[in-house]
C-alpha cells in the first residue's frame, strides 16, 4: 500500500513530504523532549 | 476577591491550547487550499508563514497572557492604559466567531445522528441545502425556523457549558478526552483511506508539488491567511489560556508545541480527505479535480457520498466521522467562550457561574439567527468578515501595540527569561515588520475585493453585506472602547 503511493509520487513530492514531517512531527517530538529533560 | 485558576497541569495546558488551535478548518480547509496553491509546494510557503507569523503570535499572545496574569483586555491594559480595547476587540472576535461556530457544530451534531442509518440517502447534496438546512432562495427569511438545527444548537451549547463550568479545572480535564480522540479517529480515517482503491491518485493531487506557484503572490498570501486563521491568534484565548499558567512556565517551547502540532494535524488531515477523495473519484470515474471540495461542501455533501460506499462499515466510519468534527469542534468552541468569560472575570470579578451562564443564554439566542433558512448565507458571511476583517485588525493591533508602544524587547526578555529555550531579535523583526506587513497585505487584498462585489453576491445583497458583515465589524469596535471606558475593578 505504501509502496504504491509512494511509487505514485514523483520525487520532489517525497521530498516535500519529508520535510513536512521533519519539520512538523520532528519539531513536536524536539519540543515534548526539551520540555520532559526541564522537568525537576 | 476570586481566587485565581490555574491549570492542573503543564499537560492541559498544552493540551487545552492545541484544542483551541485545531479545529474544524484543519481538515476541512487546509487540504484543499494546499491542493489549489501548488499542491507540496504549499508546503514552502506554509512553513515560511508559520515561522514568521504564526509562532510570533502565538509567543506574543502566550507572553502578554502570562506577563500580566490577566486575560486580553486586562493584558492589553498592562502594555498601555489606552490599549484596552484591543483585548475587548479580541474578545468581541472571539464573541462572534463562536455564535455561529456553536452552530456548525449543532449540524455535526444532527448529522451524527443521520449517520447511524445513512438518512442523507445517495443525493447528498439535495440532502444538506434543500432538506437539512431547507436554504431559502432569499437571506430576508429569518423568521421561519428550522427545529434540527435549533435542537444541536442547543445541544451544542449545552456540551460547551459543562466543558467550561469550572474553569481551567474542568477545561483541563476535558481536554484529555477532547484532544486524542480526534487525533485517533483521524490516525483511523488516514488508514482506512490509504488502503482504499484509488488512494494514491488522491494522494498525488495532494502532495505533487507544482513550483511555478510560488512565483504568485497570492499563494503566499493564501500560507499566511491560513496560518492566522487556524492558529486561535487574534480572539485573546491564547492571552486566557495563559494567565492560568503558573509563573516559571515555558512560554516559548509551548508556543512551538502548540503551533507545530496545530499544523501537524492540518497535514495529517490532508492524508485522510484526498486518500479517500481518491477512492470515490475512482468509484464514481472521474478525475479527482472534480470531487476535491472543501469546508461545509467536503464535510457535509462530499464525505456523506464517500461514507455511502464504504461497505459494512459505513454507519460505524460516519458516526466516527461526525465524532471527530464533534471534538474537534467543542474544545475550539468553549475555548472561545473561555476567552470572554475570563476578560468579564478579569474586569469586573464576576462569578464564572454567572458569566458562563449568560454567554451561553446570550450566545444561544443570537444564534438562533443562523438555525433559520437564511442562517447558511448570514453564517457564510459573518464567518468571512470576522476571519478576514476582524481576526485579521486584532492581531495587526497588538503587533502594533507591542512593536511600536510597548517594546518587542521588554516583552522577548519577559518570555526569555521565563523559558528554556530563548527567541532573538528575528521574533523583534518578524513582530514590527513581517507579520504586521503580511497582515496589510491580506486585509488590502480583501477590502479591495470587498468594495467591487459583496461577499456571497448575487443571493447577499450590498445591504445584506453591510448589515452582517461591516455594521457588525464597526459595532464590535464601539462596543470595545465603551467597555474600556466602563469601571472595572482589576488593574493590570
Amino acid at each position: 500500500m505504501l509502496a504504491a503511493i509512494l511509487g505514485r509520487l514523483p520525487a520532489s513530492a517525497i521530498v516535500m513530504l519529508i520535510v513536512a514531517c521533519t519539520v512538523l512531527y520532528g519539531g513536536v517530538v524536539l519540543c515534548i523532549v526539551l520540555a520532559i529533560k526541564r522537568k525537576p | 476577591m476570586a481566587e485565581k485558576e490555574y491549570w492542573p497541569s503543564r499537560t492541559s495546558f498544552v493540551l487545552a491550547a492545541i484544542g483551541s488551535a485545531i479545529g474544524l478548518g484543519n481538515v476541512w480547509r487546509f487540504p484543499y487550499i494546499c491542493y489549489t496553491n501548488g499542491g507540496g509546494a504549499f508546503i514552502i510557503p506554509y512553513l515560511v508563514a508559520l515561522f514568521t507569523a504564526g509562532i510570533p503570535l502565538m509567543i506574543l499572545e502566550m507572553g502578554l497572557g502570562h506577563r500580566f496574569e490577566a486575560s486580553a483586555p486586562i493584558a492589553m491594559k498592562g502594555t498601555g492604559r489606552s490599549k484596552e480595547w484591543i483585548g475587548w476587540l479580541a474578545c468581541g472576535v472571539g464573541f462572534m466567531i463562536v455564535c455561529y461556530y456553536a452552530v456548525i457544530m449543532g449540524w455535526t451534531v444532527n448529522y451524527f445522528g443521520y449517520s447511524f442509518n445513512l438518512a442523507w440517502g445517495e443525493n447528498t447534496e439535495a440532502f444538506f441545502y434543500n432538506e437539512f438546512l431547507a436554504r431559502s432562495n432569499s437571506v430576508g427569511d429569518i423568521f421561519s425556523l428550522n427545529p434540527p438545527i435549533l435542537a444541536g444548537l442547543a445541544i451544542s451549547w449545552v456540551l460547551i457549558i459543562l466543558c467550561i463550568w469550572k474553569g481551567a479545572k474542568s477545561v483541563g480535564k476535558v481536554v484529555y478526552l477532547t484532544v486524542p480522540l480526534p487525533w485517533l479517529c483521524l490516525v483511523i480515517f488516514v488508514i482506512r483511506g490509504l488502503t482504499l482503491p484509488g488512494a494514491e491518485e488522491g494522494i498525488a493531487y495532494y502532495l505533487t508539488p507544482q513550483f511555478d506557484f510560488l512565483r504568485d503572490p497570492k499563494v503566499w498570501l493564501h500560507a499566511y491567511s491560513q496560518i492566522f486563521f487556524s492558529l486561535s491568534v487574534g480572539f485573546g484565548v491564547m492571552m486566557a489560556y495563559a494567565s492560568f499558567l503558573p509563573k516559571k512556565s515555558d512560554i516559548v517551547n509551548n508556543a512551538f508545541i502548540v503551533s507545530l502540532a496545530n499544523c501537524g494535524t492540518a497535514f495529517l488531515g490532508g492524508f485522510a480527505v484526498f486518500s479517500t477523495l481518491g477512492y470515490y473519484a475512482q468509484k464514481m470515474g472521474l478525475p479527482v479535480e472534480e470531487v476535491v471540495d472543501a469546508g461545509f461542501g467536503l464535510a457535509f455533501v462530499t464525505y456523506p457520498s464517500i461514507i455511502n460506499h464504504l461497505g459494512k462499515a459505513a454507519s460505524f466510519l460516519g458516526a466516527l466521522f461526525f465524532i471527530m468534527l464533534i471534538t474537534l469542534a467543542i474544545d475550539s468552541a468553549f475555548s472561545l467562550v473561555e476567552g470572554v468569560a475570563a476578560a468579564f472575570m478579569d474586569k469586573w470579578e464576576s462569578r464564572r457561574l454567572k458569566v458562563n451562564l449568560s454567554l451561553g443564554i446570550i450566545l444561544f439566542l443570537m444564534g438562533i439567527v443562523f438555525a433559520t433558512r437564511s442562517g447558511y448565507y448570514w453564517l457564510d458571511l459573518l464567518d468571512y468578515f470576522m476571519n478576514n476583517f476582524g481576526l485579521v485588525v486584532v492581531a495587526l493591533l497588538e503587533c502594533v501595540a507591542i512593536g511600536y508602544f510597548y517594546g518587542t524587547r521588554k516583552l522577548r526578555e519577559y518570555v526569555n527569561s521565563e523559558s528554556e529555550v530563548s527567541v532573538g531579535l528575528w521574533w523583534d523583526v518578524m513582530i514590527m515588520f513581517v507579520t504586521p506587513a503580511m497582515l496589510i497585505f491580506a486585509l488590502f487584498t480583501e477590502f479591495r475585493a470587498r468594495i467591487a462585489e459583496p461577499y456571497g453576491f448575487p443571493v447577499m445583497p450590498r445591504w445584506g453585506e453591510f448589515v452582517g458583515g461591516w455594521a457588525i465589524v464597526v459595532l464590535l469596535v464601539a462596543v470595545s472602547i465603551f467597555f474600556m471606558r466602563a469601571k472595572g475593578r482589576r488593574i493590570a
